[in-house]
């Protein structure tokens, strides 16, 4: 029966220059994307131990899910799995995601995924049109690509293709498949060409899998990039199923742009029912842009060149502070043109955000200038703030020149480079939360953020709590709105929403709640349902959890009701959304074997030291990520929304909850490691196998 | 040779128009075959297509290269997801600048259809009773001459390269996959299914240029409120819109 | 509030720029990124990040809007300990009291502010003191 999947995956050894197809069959279980990713790694990596993400032996498997190219709602996310280059001060196997065309367009042209081993001797891009797999000379001898920027990479491509629009053949019959579309594609830029460790994947004009590291890994396989251009269908179980539960979503949920509702505050509050908007214009005019079949469209087309096309969210908001401290405002040409030089050298906009942030510290302190112990000229030649510090700082790290180099190696890896590490890390001069990675939720506040992060190898940047339990929560308050729902009923509609807990206390964040184990449970699902339903099935962070929304009956959301009718009418499975959990759970434990094959144990899964010492707000003389954070919490036998700023994390305390996690989890608490029973019953004696030999079974 | 009508003449007293919008009860959309029209004066047998009773129209500064219409139309046509045996074809340069880097390529319904004329089957036909210029697929012998015979780049007649004929727009008259009655009297999935409203209906038959088909849908609705200009030109901005800074 | 007597020499000292070590620390909370800290070094630096948005700037549903947030508390806090204006501390501690929510307080406090910032020009010689009492006033 056809269940939405392509039928193959492909696999491309760059160091023999051989392409393989595998057969999807032997992946299903593990849904697509993340889930693939690291089943792909666990059967091609045969040394798991490797935690050198530029080591040839480094797999990076790229892809999505059943959803992707299928009517599915905001289903078509592209997910990246492999070692990643930026985790500190391993680089555990990680994963990244990113929007656009790119899992639907691999599908059509046959591919499930495509999964990268070992490194090409010369620079190479991967050409994939239908069944058709080349591996090009990427270098000034062949395509010439090596060496362009992101975008240009992109437009030479299209070029190679002949895409201009109008119908074209990929082979030489009629029958061979035809098509309108541009390849989609997926680059580095320079910083990823140069082998830094924070650069991206960037694909059209801003989709970006940005956090891990794999830019860098990219450039390690001297691959400058993957395009494809697919001419085939994706199969569903039910078509008609498929369009009812899309139109049913999207009618019944989406936001109606003739007839809208929202909460007082609709962004980011409202996720799977949120608007387009023209701010991602920065003032210029511009038209919404949506990634492949979805019904939301959160990015924009501007007008004015060079101003952030196709680029959104994090990317377009990092230099905010700098600016507005330099000029007095901030700027959308500024903030724009920013966004569009980092996609095009590939850049993460974390490093730039950090390095900004932490050097400005040590500016101050006087320990930046020529000759200083951080040797550079930067803050000589150029105003702090202002666009040109920025465009320069961006150059310097692509480029690996003068203070470029330090950057280049993260933030993590400059400040031990400097013995400036546990010391700013503590003050939170430089807020790496875990694992390397720069502060982008407070674990301090919004506990299951953290938490989750501290569990994994990276930012989670999962907002499916977020939205609805922090931001709605914290806006409403901080402006006097009347909130969408009181905090009861926000644990009541989410309990319900949540098997098999089903348990209302996990969104309870108060002081004694954070450490307790319905927060237990509450990472363990949320880990799950991201996992399953979003880094492998392929559906996007800013459409789903949706708990709380103003078009449901009762307010309440699509989740729970949508998953599952999703599931069955690509799948052909009946999968209620407590099995979808299971199969996360799943996943998630796959993910945990590969982390303590590298030599994860529970002892190094502490926060950055400012966690426990600084508490979450602003006071003089204190420099930090100040969050007026508003949560639900259960205090004194009720419900309400609390502003929990000024919190720190308990040391043992959480030392307690990861013991109280672990056992919940059926991994044994003195290392954090999976029992063999664990295992067994989620069929995955292999890996109990592996880790066995290995001598870190959970006891 | 054309799938055509012959209607008898109703004599004087019935003007051109009249007799375009209401002979039979079948407005006619051309008039074929050589006959020469003198005022009102009709020759006894007229060779006529009548016009389709629906015409998609498009907004290209609304439309979000989603493809949703795309996945939607080929999913309700063919129980699959593809863009390439999508009969609507969107295209987007993903590095282009607005508000030129979009085309809405839907078909048309021409009132004088090309593509019907040059059917040597009668495959590709005017739906009798309502006038949709569509494809009976047993009919078809590939010829492709349909085609070529599209006056418009990109061909809005396709070859459906795995199923082996040519396809073009029912306006959802025949959607096997999707539970509800398409035609100009229906729905279209491709309406339904975008996000903002870009793909609207109309039974007027548009005027004949790419304005008639590439209109402005955006002042009727929340558009506006989202700061993105209404008006004609997609460029001029007015009060909140496009004022503030976000990116997000 | 009522103009005190500034002298010139507190003008100056209430006007200045602090360096950052003597920052006072808000937070642009934006949905992309979660929260950023900002340094705010002077009164007038503090006016210009308070943003006065309404319930009608929300309701415009398309603009996502980030929040600058300040405590008002710790403001008061700073402007007493830091630089060192009492008067406005006080009138700025007395609105943070009323515990009204931050987007109601914040068209107040920048109100406050605003005046002050008259004073100061006017105590420094900038400005001619009813001109600008009565701009302020508008």
């Amino acid at each position: 029966m056809a269940d939405g999947y392509a039928p193959r995956i492909l696999k491309v050894d760059l160091t023999t220059r051989e392409v393989e197809a595998l057969d999807t069959e032997d992946y299903k279980d593990w849904g697509g994307g993340v889930g693939m990713g690291a089943k792909l790694f666990w059967d091609l990596v045969e040394d798991k131990t490797l935690t050198d993400a530029f080591d040839p032996r480094n797999v990076v498997s790229i892809g999505g899910g059943a959803f992707a190219g299928t009517p599915v709602p905001s289903a078509a996310r592209s997910a990246v799995a492999g070692l990643g280059a930026f985790g500190y001060p391993v680089n555990w196997f990680t994963t990244s995601n990113f929007g656009g065309r790119f899992s639907a367009m691999l599908k059509l042209a046959g591919w499930q995924m495509v999964t990268v081993v070992g490194k090409a001797d010369s620079p190479v891009w991967i050409d994939i049109r239908d069944d058709k797999v080349e591996i090009r000379d990427a270098a000034e001898s062949g395509d010439g690509l090596w060496g362009l920027d992101a975008h240009e990479t992109q437009k030479a491509i299209y070029e190679i293709h002949g895409a201009d629009g109008t119908w074209r053949s990929t082979g030489a019959s009629r029958d061979s498949g035809r098509t309108t579309q541009h390849p989609a594609v997926l680059t580095i830029g320079l910083a990823g060409e140069n082998m830094t460790r924070i650069a991206s994947l960037i694909h059209d004009g801003g989709s970006g899998a940005g956090q891990g590291g794999f830019g860098g890994v990219f450039g390690s396989k001297n691959l400058k990039a993957i395009s494809v251009i697919g001419t085939g269908s994706i199969e569903v179980a039910d078509a008609a199923m498929v369009l009812d539960a899309r139109l049913w979503a999207a009618d019944q949920y989406g936001y109606q742009v003739d007839g809208l509702k929202s909460f007082a505050i609709s962004n980011p509050c409202q996720v799977f029912s949120g608007m387009p908007s023209a701010s991602t214009g920065f003032g210029s005019p511009a038209r919404p842009e949506g990634c492949m079949n979805c019904h939301k469209s959160c990015h924009g087309v501007r007008a004015a060149s060079g101003l952030g096309n196709g680029s959104h969210c994090y990317d377009t908001q990092i230099w905010q502070v700098p600016e507005k401290t330099a000029t007095g405002a901030v700027t959308g040409e500024t903030q724009g043109r920013l966004a569009d030089l980092m996609q095009a050298l590939s850049i993460n906009a974390l490093a730039l955000d950090t390095a900004g942030f932490w050097l400005g510290k040590l500016n101050e302190k006087g320990l930046v200038g020529t000759g200083k112990l951080v040797d550079t000229d930067i803050f000589e030649k150029y105003t702090f703030g202002t666009y040109e510090w920025a465009e320069e700082m961006l150059h310097r790290m692509a480029e690996k020149r003068e203070v470029g180099e330090l950057l280049a190696e993260g933030p993590a890896r400059a400040a031990e480079k400097i013995g400036r590490l546990e010391e700013d890390v503590k003050s939170g001069d430089l807020p790496l939360q875990e694992w390397g990675y720069p502060h982008h939720y407070d674990g301090r506040t919004e506990v299951a953020w953290g938490l989750g992060s501290l569990l994994s190898s990276r930012d989670i940047n999962a907002h499916d709590f977020n939205w609805i339990c922090m931001w709605t929560v914290t806006l409403h308050t901080l402006y006097g709105l009347p909130m969408p729902v009181e905090a009861e009923e926000m644990a009541n509609i989410i309990a319900k929403k949540t098997p098999p807990y089903n348990d209302p206390m996990i969104i309870d964040m108060s002081d004694e709640g954070m450490y307790s184990e319905s927060m237990a449970k509450l990472v363990s699902w949320h880990t799950a349902y991201y996992m399953y339903y979003k880094n492998s099935m392929g559906l996007c962070d800013w459409a789903y959890a949706d708990f709380v929304n103003p078009y449901g009956e009762n307010l309440e959301g699509l989740t729970g009701i949508a998953e599952p009718k999703y599931v069955e009418g690509v799948t052909g499975r009946v999968e209620p959304l407590e099995d979808g959990i299971k199969r996360g759970t799943r996943i998630w434990n796959l993910m945990r074997a590969l982390y303590i094959l590298e030599g994860r144990h529970r002892d190094q899964e502490v926060y950055g030291d400012y966690m426990y010492e600084v508490p979450s707000m602003p006071v003089p003389g204190y420099m930090l990520m100040s969050t007026p954070q508003c949560v639900p919490v259960f205090e004194n036998g009720e419900w309400s929304y609390k502003m929990v700023a000024g919190r720190m994390c308990d040391r043992q305390k959480t030392e307690d909850w990861k013991s109280i996690y672990y056992e919940f989890e059926g991994w044994d608490p003195a290392s954090g490691w999976p029992r063999r029973s664990t295992l067994e019953g989620m069929d995955m004696g292999f890996v109990a196998d592996e880790l066995e030999a290995a001598g870190k079974l959970g006891a | 040779m054309a799938d055509i009508e012959k209607k008898e003449a109703t004599g004087s007293g019935v003007s051109r128009r009249e007799f375009i919008t209401g002979v039979g009860g079948v407005g006619v959309g051309a008039v074929l075959g050589g006959a020469l029209l003198k005022g009102i004066l009709l020759p006894d047998e007229v060779y006529a297509i009548p016009a389709s009773e629906g015409y998609l129209l498009v907004d290209t500064k609304k439309c979000a290269t989603c493809a949703s219409c795309m996945l939607a139309c080929s999913t309700a046509h063919y129980g699959k997801a593809s863009l390439s045996l999508s009969r609507i074809q969107v295209m987007n340069d993903p590095l282009g600048l607005y508000p030129n880097d979009v085309a809405q390529n839907q078909c048309r319904q021409c009132p004088y259809p090309a593509c019907v004329d040059a059917c040597p089957t009668g495959a590709n036909h005017a739906d009798p009773e309502t006038g949709v210029r569509m494809v009976d697929e047993a009919k078809c012998i590939g010829c492709e001459r349909c085609v070529q015979a599209c006056p418009f780049t990109p061909s809005r007649m396709q070859w459906n390269h795995e199923d082996k004929h040519a396809q073009k727009c029912d306006l959802c008259k025949d959607t096997p996959y999707w539970n509800e009655e398409g035609g100009p009297e229906g729905k279209q999935i491709c309406m339904q299914v975008c996000p903002h409203n870009a793909i609207s209906f109309t039974k007027d038959v548009p005027v004949q240029t790419d304005a008639g088909y590439d209109v402005n849908l955006r002042k009727d609705d929340a558009w506006g409120q989202f700061g993105f200009s209404t008006e004609d030109d997609g460029m001029t901005l007015s009060g909140a819109q496009g004022a503030t800074y976000g990116g997000h | 509030m009522a103009i005190e007597a500034l002298t010139q020499e507190d003008a100056q000292r209430f006007a200045r720029t602090v360096d950052s070590a003597q920052a006072f620390v808000a937070t642009i909370m934006s949905p992309s990124m979660g929260a950023r800290a900002a340094q705010l070094t002077s009164v007038e630096m503090v006016n210009g990040f308070l943003q006065a948005y309404t319930i009608d700037d929300f309701k415009s549903v398309g603009l996502r809007l980030d929040i600058h947030y300040v405590d008002f508390g710790f403001l008061a806090q700073w402007l007493d300990e830091v630089i060192g204006d009492a008067g406005l501390a006080a009138e700025i501690r007395a609105l943070h009291e009323t515990g009204e929510a931050f987007g109601l307080l914040v068209h107040k406090v920048k109100e406050v502010l605003e005046e002050r910032l008259v004073h100061y020009r006017v105590a420094l010689g900038e400005e001619q003191a009813e001109e600008q009492l009565a701009e302020s006033t508008v």
